[in-house]
């Protein structure tokens, strides 16, 4: 499993400095004071994605996040604030800023999730988008840098191909994301990093071990479509799905934790699952086969949700996730 | 490094990205389709050991850099005994141009294959799957490679490597923002095999001609992925107009903001024969737009995609003749790897 980590405190770490690599393992560009570390003495030592220069707090970012879905409506990217050096993707190609989804978006839902996280500076927007007023599933983190955009990375999974594909239109997150727990209830941003970590730790070549804990009522959604019909509809809730190894045919899974909220215990994920597809049907960990959903290799480029109790329990996975050339690059790494 | 250093070494004595002043021509059209043989009967048999690679070779399935072994070679079932077999000995390409099967399951295959020192060091695959997206997908069992672009060409036919390329750049330049504007030279014959689907042809069955103005456009012929098969869409643009001019004179292809990252890396002046790979992109900032005749077209999808390309064309007396195209979707503005930076 490769994890790609969200960059340690800016102050020390370029913007475009390399950040691939394993939790706990030395990693080229990071600065020698966190090799080796593990990632809970790492939490411990620094939080997991330092403050950035200039702060900008949860209102900050919230607004920048509302102010950039604005100026993509309005199709006109000269109404932000932009670092010198821009970095834009979108479903992990880099390109221009106001190429692709700036010249075909027609509207954005108003009752979007926006994740802060100051202590980053990354900020998140999920919710629907409409392109020539068809309704696609969109998340957006955008990272600040004294009060401008340095980084704009997008995922979104439009009607066209294979399901999930769920009412675009009328979909709202779990209103939990948007919850602060009580402060002592809260989970510390190490935890909440573990357990994101150790929910793909679970499922990469998945054969029934869980290495992450769940909340007994955890579901899971994926392009607006709760994940318990086909194969899911084998077993029920999140650990429940893990134990019976269904999710056996993902080979491998890339994944980064940009934005942590703290106060809402709530992480958003960006990665990929990758899918050799060397077999056609798997076994569930209690001997039931299922068949692969493809006969052919591909990866789905996710940006998920997750939200976590104060004691690192998952109770909710929310994921856009379209699917992709396999094993198609992130631009986010170096 | 100083400039009399520079100058001491003798790779600065060749022209830029070139290993020899002079060609090898080591392994001529025959030793390189054999080459080109020899890695599919390796990917038919799961044995990627048995590729003669280089130890440097790269391999690309539909832009992606992967390890020779991944990808097609850990689904693929079958490789069709017939193809489309070009090579160029002087830049030591070769290109085989079929269909493939991934657990029983067809796709649409090209592939490109340089050959240094009789060892394969570049892989360039581009794979056609059924994943959902409207697009072209033939009848495997029935594809026909038109044996056209196997013919050598009379002197008085040929046309020397640079103009070869220019015919298809021209092409290239037609699609782009097509709007009624032709800038290739068409054989009155010219005829386009696409993901295994003549869209040049009259297709069985089904109403043919231009759509009348106003009329809103025809509904899509295959998917929902409009009509212009050769820029990406899903429908068969021969159900509009036929023949390879007629489609870009009626500016059925508008949908393509851009042809990216054209490379030609096979050329064989013999037969008339160039292929080149390339991006199409659909930008889909519009979602209708006018025909030359004023009829109104509804682009498939509402967003911004990308197709990635191999396509092979056969220029005889200058003019494009016959055309053959694998592509498949990609996501937008994607990067090809044997494109270098931009």
């Amino acid at each position: 499993m490769s994890v790609i980590n969200s960059a340690p405190s800016h102050s020390v770490i370029p913007a475009k400095a390399g950040i691939q690599g394993h939790i706990g393992r030395r990693v080229g560009l990071w600065v020698p004071a966190f090799a080796g570390m593990t990632m809970g003495v790492m939490g411990a030592l620094t939080p997991y994605g330092a403050a950035a220069a200039t702060p900008c707090d949860r209102a900050c970012l919230t607004a920048i996040a509302e102010r950039y879905m604005d100026a993509l409506v309005a199709q006109d990217w000269r109404m932000l604030p932009w670092a010198k050096s821009v970095r834009y993707s979108e479903n992990s190609v880099p390109m221009m800023i106001g190429d692709a989804i700036w010249g075909s978006i027609s509207g954005h839902a108003r009752d979007a999730t926006i994740i802060a996280d100051p202590a980053s500076g990354n900020v998140a927007w999920l919710g629907r988008v409409d392109e020539h007023g068809q309704p696609a599933f969109y998340a957006m983190r955008i990272k600040v840098i004294n009060g401008r955009i340095a980084e704009v990375e997008t995922v979104i999974r439009r009607k066209e191909g294979r399901p999930p594909f769920g009412d675009a239109a009328g979909f709202v997150h779990d209103k939990r994301f948007a919850e602060a727990p009580r402060a002592k209830e809260r989970p510390s941003r190490a935890v909440i990093a573990a357990a994101v970590q150790n929910y793909y730790k679970s499922v990469e070549r998945n054969n029934g071990t869980v290495f992450a804990k769940f909340d007994p009522a955890c579901a899971r959604v994926e392009n607006g479509v709760l994940a318990d019909t086909g194969r899911y509809a084998m077993a029920q809730g999140c650990a429940a799905q893990l134990k019976a190894g269904l999710f056996a045919d993902v080979g491998g899974v890339r994944f980064r934790v940009p934005v942590i909220d703290a106060e809402r215990g709530v992480a958003v994920a960006f990665g990929y699952f990758d899918y050799p597809q060397r077999e056609t049907s798997f076994n569930s960990s209690d001997g039931r086969s299922f068949e692969a959903e493809t006969k052919y290799p591909y990866s789905l480029n996710f940006a998920a949700l997750f939200k976590v109790t104060g004691s690192g329990a998952i109770q909710r996975v929310d994921q856009v996730a379209p699917e992709l050339n396999y094993r198609i690059p992130s631009p986010w790494k170096e | 490094m100083g400039l009399a250093a520079l100058s001491a070494l003798p790779a600065a004595a060749q022209a830029p990205g070139e290993r020899s002043a002079v060609y090898p021509l080591d392994c001529d059209r025959g030793c390189l389709i054999g080459f080109a043989r020899s890695y599919m009967a390796a990917l038919k048999a799961h044995r990627p050991s048995e590729v003669p690679a280089a130890k440097s070779v790269m391999f690309t399935e539909n832009n992606v850099p992967l390890a020779i072994g991944d990808g097609l070679w850990g689904t693929v079932s079958d490789v069709s005994a017939d193809a489309l077999e070009v090579a160029d000995a002087e830049t030591g390409n070769a290109a085989w141009f079929g269909y493939v099967r991934e657990h029983g399951e067809p796709a649409i295959y090209a592939m490109r294959i340089k050959v240094v020192d009789r060892k394969i060091t570049e892989v360039e695959t581009v794979v056609h799957r059924k994943t959902g997206l409207p697009a072209p997908f033939g009848e495997v069992t029935r594809m026909e490679h038109d044996h056209a672009f196997q013919e050598v060409l009379p002197a008085e036919q040929r046309r020397p490597r640079a103009r070869l390329v220019a015919v298809a750049q021209s092409y290239f330049n037609t699609v782009e923002y097509n709007d009624g504007t032709v800038f290739a030279p068409f054989d009155e014959e010219c005829a386009r095999l696409e993901n295994g689907i003549s869209t040049t042809a009259v297709p069985k069955g089904a109403p043919t001609g231009a759509p009348a103005p106003g009329s809103g456009g025809p509904p899509p012929a295959a998917g929902s992925g409009g009509p212009p098969p050769a820029s990406g869409g899903g429908g068969n643009a021969s159900a509009i107009a036929q023949g390879c001019e007629a489609q870009f004179k009626l500016g059925l292809y508008r949908i393509n903001k851009r042809v990216r990252e054209r490379l030609f890396p096979i050329v064989d002046e013999e037969r008339g024969v160039v292929v080149a790979s390339g991006f199409f992109d659909h930008a889909n900032y519009f979602d209708s737009y006018k025909l030359t005749n004023g009829a109104t077209m509804r682009t498939a999808m509402k967003w911004p995609n990308s197709i990635s390309l191999l396509e092979a064309f056969r220029i005889r007396d200058g003019k494009i003749h016959r055309i053959e195209a694998v592509f498949t979707y990609v996501p937008y503005f994607m990067h090809n790897p044997w494109a270098g930076a931009k």
